[in-house]
This record gives structure tokens, sequence and C-alpha cells, in this order.
């Protein structure tokens, strides 16, 4: 259901970008960091429903997964989403899924052992590349 | 024709439609910030919404000190956020819906960066389905930074902050400069409140209020039992102290239904 909800923003503030444009929505991409952990059939299928009964419907969709990296603070040592979330437990997952900045809590560098993580990419969602339609 | 979205990095945010259509179904939010470490805000927080529910308020508590979020422990909260078709609905405790990082980190330490806190207060803002209000406080950590910078974007139209001091030149200095930053938003002040107070006329807390035009709403005795037994009172011996029981009359200053 959380997918449903970012369905939701994310459908709303495309239809806000259009109407303060005055133009339709051809196309646009959605960006889907790695450390949300989305399933992207829902999003995908959640988006579809809601394009469909919205005043952008008739708008194309990409989704693109974008690949987590997170550096150490302390040593300068670069993680994976593999890396930082092969030990967690599903629960734990599902809590770094709502907050992904959450990462820095529930794992640490697996070079120090810092728990000083900050992530550099494929935090959470964004919507990017919205093409309007002509005339 | 292309167009990039306007903001700094060329994307739009989800989130910010979400965060607008939440809070059009509260009618009141009050940011209860303070500026200084240790002055009880997190305590009058919690307070304050038991205080408000009690009297039949529709209340929720959003506690956004990210870093040391108390208000779990201060109500007792035991529940889960549930997810739902329109987000991550709070657990209730005696009335009041709460929403709190530690529901997620669960007593894990939060190293957390400055851009991690503005990420995680859009996302509780956003996330957080506490359905229709009459009033929603946020507990703020001390410090005027991105916690406070964040929530006061948002919550412009119904959002107003009650400043917290004690009565000290530090608490009061750091107060002063926190309404500087809150006029310099736009974020409306309902005033500032003394807590551990020992006189309510020679107070320098009093002094500040006049100085920047700002309601003083008055002064909480300080309360012997809370500085022994703080965090460890049951909900219903925090609302027999004292403390709480001048809190309810700065509240009822403040306008407040209680």
């Amino acid at each position: 259901m959380h997918e449903y909800v970012i369905a939701r923003g994310v459908v709303e503030s495309v239809r806000n970008f259009s109407l303060n444009f005055g133009c339709g929505v051809k196309r646009f991409k959605v960006l889907v960091g790695e450390l949300s952990m989305l399933d992207i059939g829902v999003l995908r299928e959640a988006l579809e429903g809601l394009i469909a009964a919205s005043e952008v419907r008739g708008a194309d969709f990409s989704i693109e997964i974008e690949p987590a990296r997170i550096s150490c603070g302390s040593c300068g040592n670069i993680i994976s989403f593999g890396e930082a979330v092969s030990h967690l437990s599903e629960e734990e997952r599902e809590m770094i899924h709502f907050l992904p900045d959450l990462i820095a809590s529930y794992a640490a560098c697996r070079r120090c052992g810092s728990l000083d993580l900050r992530i550099i990419s494929g935090r959470g969602v964004s919507v990017r590349d919205v093409v309007f339609t002509e005339g | 024709m292309s167009c990039s979205p306007r903001d700094s990095e060329g994307q739009l945010d989800y989130r910010d439609p979400l965060i607008e259509e939440n809070l059009k179904k509260i009618s009141q939010v009050i940011l209860i910030t303070g500026g200084k470490g240790g002055v009880g805000k997190s305590l009058i927080a919690s307070t304050a919404a038991l205080l408000l529910s009690r009297s039949s308020n529709r209340t929720g508590l959003l506690d956004l000190d990210l870093h040391g979020p108390s208000s779990c422990l201060l109500l007792g909260v035991e529940g889960r956020p549930v997810e739902s078709g329109e987000g991550l609905v709070p657990p209730v405790v005696e009335g009041v819906k709460v929403m709190s990082i530690d529901l997620f980190s669960r007593g894990r330490p939060l190293p957390l960066t400055g851009r991690a806190k503005e990420e995680i207060v859009k996302e509780m803002l956003a996330l957080t389905s506490y359905g229709r209000l009459d009033y929603l406080l946020v507990d703020l950590p001390p410090g005027t930074g991105d916690e406070l910078l964040t929530a006061a974007k948002y919550v412009k139209s119904n959002g107003r902050a009650l400043v917290v001091t004690t009565p000290t030149h530090l608490a009061v200095n750091v107060a002063g400069r926190l309404i500087d930053i809150l006029n310099s938003v736009s974020l409306k002040i309902i005033g500032l409140v003394e807590n551990m107070s020992i006189s309510d006329l020679q107070s320098p807390s009093r002094e500040l209020a006049r100085a920047k035009g700002v309601a003083f709403l008055g002064g909480i005795p300080l309360d012997p039992l809370l500085n022994s037994r703080g965090g460890s009172l049951e909900r219903c011996e925090l609302l027999s102290t004292r403390f709480a029981e001048a809190l309810k009359q700065v509240l009822r200053n403040a306008g407040l239904r209680v």
C-alpha cells in the first residue's frame, strides 16, 4: 500500500505541474531509489490506474531504478545496496522501505564499523523529464 | 515541448501534494520549539497533547526530535504505524495519534546528517495519515536547523509556533534568535512560555516577549516530581502534576480549547 500512496503523490505532482503550465503531459520518468525497496509492479499498476482517472490521462511514463551508493563519513568507503542490507531481517528492511535514511540506524560501514553512513544516490522517489504535449 | 521541473535538482517532489493534502485536514498545527536544549519542549508537547485530547479535541503528536525522540517513552507508546491506502496510520495513546521516528528506528542510534533529516521530515509529513485533527502538536529538537525550517516551510497556512524558554539568560538568548528566524519565515508565533519558572514577575522570558512583541503566555513552576521521575511517570500521574495544571492555563492563555 506504500506504493499506492507514493503513486498518488507522483500523479498529483505531475498534475499540478501540468496545470501550472496550462498544458497536457505526454510523458515523464519516475526515478526509484534502490533503498526504498518499492515493488515496481505494484507501483506501475497504481500509477496506470491513477493516471487513467486523472487530468493527465494518456500520459506515458517510465520507471527507472537508481542504484544505491552509500558513503562512510568516517573512512570514505563506498557501500552498495547489497552490502548495506544483506544482513537485515525483513522487518528491518521494511523500516528502511518507509524511511530510507534510516540505513544509518540499521547498517554500519563494513570497513571501519562507523554508523556515519551518508546516502549519495538511490534514496527515494522523484519525478523527472516531464514532456508536455504539443499545442 | 520538454520542460524541467523547477526545484533545485530539476525534479518534482511527490511528497509536496501529499503533505498539502494531509495538512488540509488539520485545523491547527502547533510547533513546540525553543532553540535551547533541556527547556522541556518534549514534556510540554506530550503533556499538552494529552490535555487537548482529554478535552475532546482530535489530537496528533509528531515527534520531530530526530536525534533524541522521547514522545514514545513519555507517553508509553507501544503500537506501530499501520499501512493503509491513505498512508501510515499512527498508534493511538489516550486518543492522541503519535508519530515518531522511534517507531521506525526502535531505540537504535540516529546518526543523521542535515540532508537526511530534511528527507525524513518530509516523509513523515507526507506519509502519516492522521485524518481529521483539531490540533497537531509538533515536538521540535533543540536548535534552529533542518527540522524546524523544513516543518515551518509546510505549515504556514495553519501553523503557529509556541516558544519554550526557562528563566536563564542562556535559554532566553537562544529564544530571541529563534523568534527572529520564525518572523523571517513568516510563521506566526502563538506566544512564549517560561518553563521551570521561579518568579512570573521578574522573568527574563517576559522581558524577551515584550521586546519582541510576542505574547507572554505565563510561567510553569519548577515541579520537583518531574525532576526526580521525569521520564517514568504514568500518564495519569503526569496529568495530575502541578506542571500539567500550570500548562493547562498556559494553553488556555494561548486560546486552545482545553
